[in-house]
């Protein structure tokens, strides 16, 4: 195997490839020029830490669930209601929303992977407490494979643990602005956006 | 008056022949196929073959106590005429080592007059009379009485009754028998009842021995729902919910019922279901036999193959078997979509629906027209806060209506922030006079 053919081998990645990503846009153009494909990485884990819980987490992420809502989107052990009317302000669909509420937390990988491999391409957020390296990885390769974009939000405890995320952000609000640190981005360089505007939908 | 006289008979217990019918009567082209079993043969068998006979025509009818009766016109195409539909008949009889008399003819009970006496094929009407001219009386299987009263005549075969005259015939024997032979000859329409399927499917395996094994009952399981499947697929069946039945040694059985979003015949949905089910069964008792029942049974209707392969079907999206894998997993309540309400109070604004539900929402133009800013999250329960150290918007939002059921409210909305950066939804309820946190901005 040439040299070449091992480099263009997914499986391999080499700092600063960018055309690697298979990106959408984050909506924030502050943001989309700190991460190596101009925008939320796709067939992969996004990690998201976050303080507290109502400085603009989701409001983070809603340009690019709009662009992708075509394909499914499944809320899988939210923390709180997500809120149907709000989200239709910000130009979702209801029909394309899922909502999983596992049992336990033990289930919630579960859900994830059957959630994954039903259908490809489609996006999934989920609220993770507890979850070992093995089983992310595990998450990550069905992650890949079918081509879906996964957030998992996890408590601040987790933040340094070693993990398969392509991308791992902590999210902070510093006076009007939320700050999103990025601390490990494949292909990409950490750093830190503060974002003024994160717009209010509707 | 005379109108009255003429309808009122003078003996009302005298027999009226019924009035010949014309000579060429109007006739449905029609084939039958009838199969005079060996009557040693047990009565189930019958049934089963007539479940079995489901996959060349859907006009099937059981002839007490041997005779099954198929109408095949329709068929005919299909399956590349009558010899054909015959040699499929024949293989399967072989198969199952069924001894049985074939007879095929335009008039049903034609066919099975014949079919008791030898196999014969008859395919008109010209060569029906004298065919059936030389069959002997027992076939029509009319009352012992009668047999014995027409051999005490003379009568010897069906010929013999053909030259009785009709009002002396249906006078000294019945109009009952005059109507079979009539019938018989196709002047007469006869209409069939078509054997219906029982309401209550199921199909059974015995296990080797009493077990606790999963991968045994597993086993199981499958052959059965390859049986199920075979056999609904033969009906142009599916079926929608199910329960399987295990049995124990003196003991009540366990009963496990599946609840299907959408009905199905597909093997290994029904399949995925059973062992996510097993994994966390418990059961009594080692089970000795499995049975699969359902009293649910839909026809089937197979979605068109769709022409290009589709990654994106935007509604629905979610594949039908993972929604039920997860209902069986976790409750059907933890497994939803969401729909918008028309209504003002927030709590009410939106309703969770159940999966198979896919209409367009038409409460999505309202949202738009709301005053305020609404929340990503609401909190399932609005709950006790202190606002002295908020920082809150201008405001407020107020929301007051529900006052028709009793759930009223009257409410003030605010937008604030805590020091720390996060931006809530609260309110002050005007009539307890407390402040209270909804929701989270998110």
């Amino acid at each position: 195997m040439s040299l070449e053919a091992l480099i263009a081998h997914s499986k391999v990645w080499k700092l600063g490839r960018q055309q690697q990503w298979q990106s959408v846009s984050t909506g924030f153009a502050e943001l989309d020029r700190c991460l190596p494909g101009a925008g939320w990485p796709r067939r992969a884990i996004t990690e998201v830490f976050v303080d507290h819980y109502g400085i603009g987490e989701l409001r983070l992420f809603m340009p690019a669930l709009t662009q992708l809502e075509q394909y499914g989107i499944t809320w899988i052990a939210p923390p709180y209601i997500p809120y149907a009317p709000a989200l239709v302000r910000y130009g979702l669909t209801l029909q394309n929303i899922l909502m999983i509420q596992p049992t336990t937390e033990k289930d919630i990988p579960w859900a994830i992977e059957q959630v994954v491999h039903a259908h490809r391409g489609s996006t999934v957020l989920a609220w993770l407490q507890v979850i070992n390296n093995t089983v992310l990885r595990r998450l990550q390769l069905i992650i890949e494979a079918q081509q879906a974009w996964a957030v998992f939000f996890r408590p601040i405890a987790a933040l340094h643990e070693k993990s398969p995320a392509a991308l791992k952000l902590y999210l902070s609000r510093q006076a009007e602005c939320l700050s999103v640190e990025i601390v490990k981005c494949r292909g990409g360089k950490p750093g830190c956006v503060k974002l003024a505007e994160l717009g209010g939908g509707g | 008056m005379p109108q009255l006289f003429k309808t009122l008979s003078l003996f009302p217990g005298e027999p009226k022949a019924p009035a010949k019918p014309s000579a060429v009567t109007r006739q449905p082209t029609q084939t039958w196929i009838a199969i005079c079993l060996d009557a040693a043969l047990p009565n189930t068998s019958l049934k089963s073959l007539a479940i079995w006979a489901r996959t060349l025509t859907p006009a099937i009818s059981i002839v007490e106590p041997n005779v099954l009766l198929l109408e095949v016109h329709g068929s005919l195409k299909l399956f590349g005429g009558i010899e054909k539909i015959k040699h499929a008949l024949k293989t399967h009889l072989a198969r199952r080592h069924f001894a049985a008399e074939l007879s095929v003819a335009p008039t049903a009970n034609a066919a099975v007059w014949l079919s008791r006496q030898t196999s014969i094929d008859v395919f008109d009407y010209q060569s029906l009379t004298s065919r059936l001219r030389s069959l002997p009386l027992h076939v029509t299987q009319w009352p012992e009485a009668v047999l014995i009263r027409l051999s005490e005549m003379g009568l010897k075969s069906v010929g013999d009754l053909l030259r009785l005259p009709r009002d002396g015939f249906a006078k000294r024997i019945g109009t009952h028998c005059l109507r079979d032979l009539d019938r018989a000859l196709g002047k007469e329409f006869d209409s069939r009842p078509v054997i219906k399927l029982p309401e209550t499917l199921s199909w059974v395996i015995d296990l080797p021995q009493e077990t606790n094994n999963i991968n045994l009952l597993l086993e199981a399981a499958e052959i059965l729902l390859d049986r199920m499947m075979s056999d609904l697929r033969k009906q142009q069946k599916q079926m929608g919910n199910f329960e399987f039945y295990f049995s124990h040694l003196h003991r009540e059985p366990s009963i496990e019922s599946f609840e299907l979003l959408e009905p199905s015949y597909q093997k290994q949905r029904l399949f995925d279901l059973f062992s996510v089910r097993i994994e966390r069964l418990y059961l009594p008792a080692p089970v000795i036999a499995l049975e699969l029942k359902t009293d649910d049974v839909r026809d089937l209707h197979l979605d068109p193959p769709e022409m290009f392969v589709q990654g994106v079907k935007s509604g629905r999206g979610m594949d039908i078997a993972m929604l039920e894998r997860l209902q069986e997993r976790f409750s059907p309540k933890s497994i939803y979509r969401m729909d918008l309400a028309a209504d003002h109070r927030p709590e009410c604004a939106w309703l969770p629906c159940s999966n198979g539900a896919n209409e367009h929402s038409k409460c999505s133009e309202q949202v738009s027209q709301w005053a305020g800013e609404r929340p990503l999250w609401l909190l399932q329960v609005p709950l006790r806060c202190d606002v002295q150290a908020l920082h809150m918007e201008p405001g407020p939002e107020r929301i007051e209506s529900g006052w028709w059921d009793l759930n009223g409210i009257n409410r003030d909305y605010y937008v604030a922030y805590r020091p720390s950066g996060e931006k809530l939804w609260v309110y002050f309820d005007s009539v307890g006079k407390q402040w209270y946190l909804h929701g989270i901005f998110g």
